[in-house]
């Protein structure tokens, strides 16, 4: 369910300092995709979602966004400073902030509250916009900041890492709450290092170290040829229940099976 | 006449009062940033190197916020200067210009003022110094910095909470920056007076702290430290009055007394608040 160019990088090359980071990378996120943006740490990854935002400029090539384009930022669960004295609430209607805010005064309008209380409840966090965020579960703090999003209504979200540093079950909660609301039309673009756990699930693939090294489904992108020039190091590739299973030591049959039961929705 | 109205009849204990409380909220209003962002040493350090300026003022029979304003903005560029090539960190760079303004301002008050006494009180905090102009500094710097929070409440939130995706969002990070030194610059001068060069940066940092302590939500912790800045000014300048002492101690007593108070009775509640247990 592929629609129109969202967003599109064209031949960016970006460095920090005389170093490259991304090097004539080309990508292209559409109306209604899933992305999972793959690739070791260093190798690009959240300077080409920063890209995209328009928060890094490339030192070459371009990057295009539909004119009036409303894209939403979802920062690494692990950067946030969870002793600060916030509310769910508060976080959410941080959205409602420079230049595309209407209203400039601290309190929250009605229409404000009624958007936050609504976007609580749609992510199954309802009741809790008066907790403090470090009184919430792994699952619900990764969720407040998606809540922060999509209260700016955004046609484009991208996550950086939404996945690092929470547990299996979490994992489970955020990867198929993306799923329901790419089915709703949302496009969504994420980074991981997870490819069994996240990758593998996902509709499409780029393999991503400092070039574009692979895109396409999981099935065509997880080989081992791509992911040895992905991540520099032999990877081998299992099938499993039609899964591609990666596993980088010796591929045996225990091997195999340790790799299947972190498999989300499979018993 | 009961001792404890006696003092309102002095016309020098109104303005001080009314001093100590406004400068009282306006600290507890910037000290909420300055203790979020981590900038308590900036304030420490933006104090003492004004104070050189001040006394310079001071010797050569300058304006007081005048000189000691561009003393501090010089100070200001000079740590950046420093901090820019790199070998020196900013919290070192800031570590020689401002105790080195400070030791500058100390030395010209022993060569050149009336030693011991404009000594004592500019470090301190004096009621005894406070003029009525410094009543109209004092209110225009706090409806300036409450016009600021007012206005800017949103943006300033998402960039202390979030600069990252602030920035994504839209928010201009780096003006928020500038704008927030900027007041406490300001607020630092226009307290400077009752509040004293060494104990400011404690009017900064306890109202925020005790705040902090009492709740989770940032809009009651903004209310709650504004509160507890212009009681602990109100309280401390009258208990300096009778007492007999600095100004700028009494304040800061308040403060450490009502902080060790609230720290009792929240126990470790209030101690993970702070996000000192986790």
């Amino acid at each position: 369910m592929t629609g129109a160019a969202l967003a599109r990088l064209d031949g960016v090359t970006c460095a920090y300092g005389a170093a490259p980071v991304l090097v004539e990378v080309s990508l292209e996120l559409g109306e209604g995709q899933f992305t999972g943006i793959v690739g070791p740490s260093g190798s690009g990854k959240t300077t080409l979602l920063r890209c995209l935002l328009g928060s890094v400029r490339p030192v070459a090539g371009a990057v295009w966004r539909a004119p009036g384009l409303r894209v939403a930022y979802v920062p690494q669960v692990e950067t946030v400073n969870w002793s600060f004295p916030v509310t769910v609430a508060e976080v959410v209607l941080m959205a409602r902030t420079g230049a595309s805010a209407a209203r400039r005064l601290p309190w929250p309008s009605a229409g404000e509250r009624r958007d936050v209380e609504e976007v609580l409840e749609r992510l199954g966090l309802a009741g809790l916009g008066g907790r403090h965020i470090r009184q919430l579960s792994g699952g619900q703090q990764q969720r407040v900041f998606l809540a922060r999003a999509l209260v700016a209504r955004p046609q484009l979200v991208l996550l950086d890492e939404p996945t690092a540093g929470v547990d299996v079950r979490t994992r489970h909660e955020v990867l198929h709450l993306l799923a329901d609301l790419n089915r709703q039309g949302l496009a969504v673009a994420l980074t991981t290092h997870d490819l069994n756990g996240i990758a593998a699930h996902l509709p499409r693939l780029v393999c991503l170290n400092r070039r574009v090294i692979g895109e396409g489904r999981p099935g065509d992108v997880l080989t081992p040829e791509v992911l040895e020039q992905t991540y520099g190091a032999p990877l081998q590739v299992l099938h499993h229940g039609g899964m591609p299973v990666v596993v980088d030591h010796p591929a045996t049959p225990a091997a195999a099976e340790a790799a299947a039961p972190s498999v989300p929705g499979r018993p | 006449m009961s001792p404890l109205v006696e003092p309102f009849q002095y016309a020098f204990f109104r303005n001080g009062l009314l001093v100590a409380t406004l400068a009282g909220a306006l600290c507890g209003l910037v000290g909420v940033y300055v203790t979020l962002r981590g900038m308590s040493y900036i304030g420490h350090g933006l104090s003492h190197a004004i104070f050189g300026g001040a006394a310079a003022s001071a010797v050569v029979s300058f304006n007081f916020y005048a000189g000691a304003g561009l003393w501090g903005l010089a100070s200001a560029l000079m740590i950046g200067r420093i901090t820019r090539r790199r070998l020196i960190g900013a919290d070192a760079a800031i570590g020689v210009v401002t105790t080195a303004s400070f030791a500058l301002g100390v030395a010209l008050l022993n060569r050149f003022g009336q030693a011991r006494r404009s000594l004592d009180a500019a470090l301190f905090g004096s009621i005894l110094g406070v003029s009525a102009a410094d009543v109209w500094v004092v209110v225009g710097v706090t409806v300036l910095a409450a016009a600021v929070v007012f206005f800017g409440y949103r943006a300033l939130l998402f960039a202390t909470f979030d600069p990252e995706v602030a920035e994504a969002s839209g928010v201009r990070t780096a003006r928020v920056d500038a704008l927030l030194l900027a007041v406490l610059a300001v607020s630092i001068l226009a307290a400077m007076k009752v509040l004293g060069v060494v104990l400011i940066a404690a009017a900064l940092v306890i109202p925020a702290t005790v705040a902090r302590m009492l709740t989770n939500s940032f809009g009651r912790l903004l209310w709650l430290s504004v509160a507890i800045g212009a009681a602990c000014g109100f309280v401390g300048m009258v208990a300096s009055y009778h007492l007999d002492v600095s100004s700028g101690a009494a304040i800061v007593l308040v403060g450490a007394v009502l902080f060790g108070a609230v720290f009792a009775a929240t126990g470790r509640r209030g101690l993970r608040r702070v996000g000192a247990v986790s």
